[in-house]
């Protein structure tokens, strides 16, 4: 029942800082939309814009189709949990979550029976006449999605409500989170600087970087096709390896890494795109999980010696730190749990080739 | 090794307990000292005699007070008058001093330095060009004349008082409360304001008190005796030719009951804390 369209939305605070350039997004009806990016890149601006907490410089903001530009945040209908809980101290849990319906003339049968409702929906019944100081971090942010929940609004937002919670908690409310979403079948906005958060809850994802929109898409297409080097750093974890260097013709295309001389002959399905760039300089992206050492005898054609600095074994999986030799620049490989080769030794590693990035070295884009 | 510890320990307190006792005599003397005098019939101010209440004691200048001068009238003048700076203080303060600590405006900087510089003046200068515009202003021997003086002393400390406050309580709170419904203003009183109530406590007693106590300028703006407040009265007990010591031990004792009974009302609000579990411990 609720869309939220960004149009060329620009904010420039009063000191001429630009947090957010020309930004267009479209948020579907029922959509779990996740905002990522490093800190600073301009993501809580978006959305407090769209709560209408800070005013939009430039370009339109609507939500069904109703500008809301000049609108203040009570006429929005949407509802925001904050990542420091901003829960009112002087009330108790229960007139917490009543206060916005109470504002909005609810008759106090209603109130009584959406706050029960929302409580139940939040395992939070028994807390209802505690004050905040007088509950734990999870289970404030428990009380902060229930005063969201109990209005029913269009818009749900979300500014990093979980950075504030230990890990085990966070995972936890996460997945809580998630079936709200599926629960309520509203319109979420989520901001967060987790990928993994991200990854996990978000329909779409929409990834910035210094208040540009870098990337908009689901999940796994991020993953599987980052739009430029950026992106595919950033999602992911361990992050992907990049390798410099330039592609060269020598039976079909190899690419000739800068920095030690080791060559990786690229897959038949690369040529076609890449043929453009051949003689130039590029960036090699591998994710770790796609490099494994390779297997004896067979004779890989992608494959390099590189020098083990360290693994951290994990049990399910051991991450490899290695360096490639002339310099330092570390990279690393994932490889299943039961090989664990020795730190300070040298490996032979494959490099799987049919999963690799190609980027633009100049422009940074993927070719 | 354990013992010349604890005897140290011991020591220690008495010697603190030693200073703390001396301390508090200090403080208690004059007080002890008013008692006394108001207790004693006639007028004696010095005796020889070292009983805690004279042995004499009675409460006919109390009675003389309130029955043979006008102490009632500087007392409703003195509590009309501390009201209504408490009042103003209370209203200007706690909203200037949101202002100066939510928003950005030109001249915010400035506004507080010059607040503060304000504050640097000893009053007793600022007492004839005060009087020149009050004189200007039509506002000499009228109770609004010392009632603007008084705020306008008052409220540099206030809104710095309340504004520092205000810093301390996040803007997220107003900002939920704009979400669930509130105006920019309601969420001020309905949010903010009440979790500033120590501070605004302390705004009002400070108030209350420049106003209850003054003298100086009060002599000079305020001539009728019918308009005089509490500290006027009190000073005339004590006259050059024929000093009043009774009468003025009297009246200082109750002047100090409203403040007395003002602190104790206020003061359990002047707990600290009160934002406590708002945000993220
Ligand atoms: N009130 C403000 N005034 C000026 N600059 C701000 C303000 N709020 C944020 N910024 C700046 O805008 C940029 C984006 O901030 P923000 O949206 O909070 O980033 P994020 O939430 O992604 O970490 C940052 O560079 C930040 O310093
Ligand atoms: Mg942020």
């Amino acid at each position: 029942m609720a869309s939220v369209r960004l149009e060329s939305v620009k904010k420039v605070y009063d000191g001429g800082q630009v947090a957010v350039h020309g930004m267009d997004l479209d948020i579907h009806d029922k959509e779990f939309i996740v905002l990522v990016g490093p800190s600073g890149c301009g993501k809580s601006t978006t959305l407090r814009m769209i709560a209408g907490l800070e005013e939009v410089t430039e370009g339109t903001i609507s939500i069904d189709g109703q500008a809301v530009n000049d609108a203040p945040p009570k006429d929005r209908d949407i509802a925001m949990v904050f990542q420091n809980y901003a829960l009112y101290p002087h009330m108790s849990v229960y007139e917490n979550m009543a206060f916005g319906l109470k504002l909005r003339k609810f008759p106090a049968k209603e109130i009584e029976q959406r706050v029960h409702e929302a409580a139940s929906i939040l395992g939070i019944e028994n807390l209802l006449d505690r004050k905040p100081k007088a509950l734990s971090g999870g289970q404030r942010q428990r009380v902060a999605l229930g005063r969201a929940i109990v209005r029913k609004p269009k818009v749900f937002l979300f500014d990093e409500p979980l950075s504030n919670l230990d890990a085990k908690l966070r995972v936890q409310t996460r997945t809580e989170i998630s079936k709200l979403h599926h629960r309520l079948a509203a319109t979420m906005v989520y901001v967060t600087h987790d990928q993994m958060e991200a990854m996990t809850l978000g329909d779409r994802i929409v990834v910035m970087k210094d208040g540009h929109v870098q990337q908009i898409a689901p999940p796994l297409e991020l993953y599987h096709h980052p739009c430029n080097k950026f992106v595919a750093g950033f999602i992911g974890s361990p992050a992907m390896n990049f390798f410099s260097g330039t592609l060269q013709r020598k039976n079909g295309v190899v690419f000739h890494a800068d920095t030690n001389g080791f060559q990786l002959p690229v897959e038949k399905k690369h040529h076609k795109q890449l043929s453009k760039h051949i003689g130039k300089s590029v960036t090699l992206g591998l994710r770790p999980e796609h490099i494994a050492p390779k297997p004896s005898g067979k004779a890989g054609k992608a494959k390099a010696r590189v020098h083990v600095e360290v693994v951290e074994p994990m049990g399910n999986e051991s991450l490899v730190y290695f360096t490639t030799g002339k310099d330092s620049i570390q990279y690393v490989a994932r490889l299943n749990g039961i090989q664990i080769p020795d730190a300070g030794k040298t490996l032979d590693l494959a490099f799987d080739m049919s999963q690799a990035h190609f980027f633009d070295a100049a422009t940074e884009k993927v070719i | 090794m354990a013992t010349q510890h604890r005897r140290l320990n011991i020591a220690l307190k008495l010697f603190t307990h030693g200073v703390l006792i001396v301390f508090t005599l200090i403080a208690v003397f004059p007080i002890w000292q008013v008692v006394n005098i108001s207790l004693r019939p006639g007028n004696q101010l010095l005796t020889t005699s070292l009983e805690a209440i004279p042995a004499d004691a009675t409460t006919q200048n109390f009675v003389q007070l309130f029955t043979e001068r006008d102490f009632l009238l500087w007392m409703r003048n003195s509590v009309l008058v501390a009201l209504t700076v408490t009042l103003t203080g209370v209203a200007l303060a706690s909203t200037a001093g949101y202002a100066f600590s939510r928003f950005s405006f030109i001249g915010k900087k400035i506004g507080l330095f010059t607040l503060l510089t304000t504050q640097m003046f000893p009053p007793t200068m600022l007492l004839l060009p005060m009087y020149i515009m009050l004189i200007h202003l039509g506002l000499i021997n009228t109770h609004l004349g010392v009632i603007i003086i008084y705020s306008a002393t008052a409220l540099p400390f206030c809104i710095w008082t309340m504004k520092g406050y205000y810093d301390t309580i996040p803007t997220s709170l107003e900002e939920a409360a704009m979400i669930d419904g509130c105006s920019p203003f309601s969420a001020f009183y309905k949010i903010v304001l009440p979790l500033a109530a120590p501070a605004l406590v302390i705004t009002a007693l400070f108030s209350f008190m420049t106003a209850w106590s003054e003298y100086v300028v009060a002599a000079q703006v305020l001539q009728d005796t019918s308009l005089w407040t509490l500290p006027l009265g009190l000073k005339s007990f004590e006259a050059s030719m024929s000093a009043e010591w009774g009468l003025y031990g009297a009246s200082s004792i109750i002047v100090t009951i409203p403040v007395v009974i003002l602190f104790l009302l206020l003061s359990r609000w002047l707990v600290s804390g009160l934002t406590l579990g708002s945000v993220k411990g």
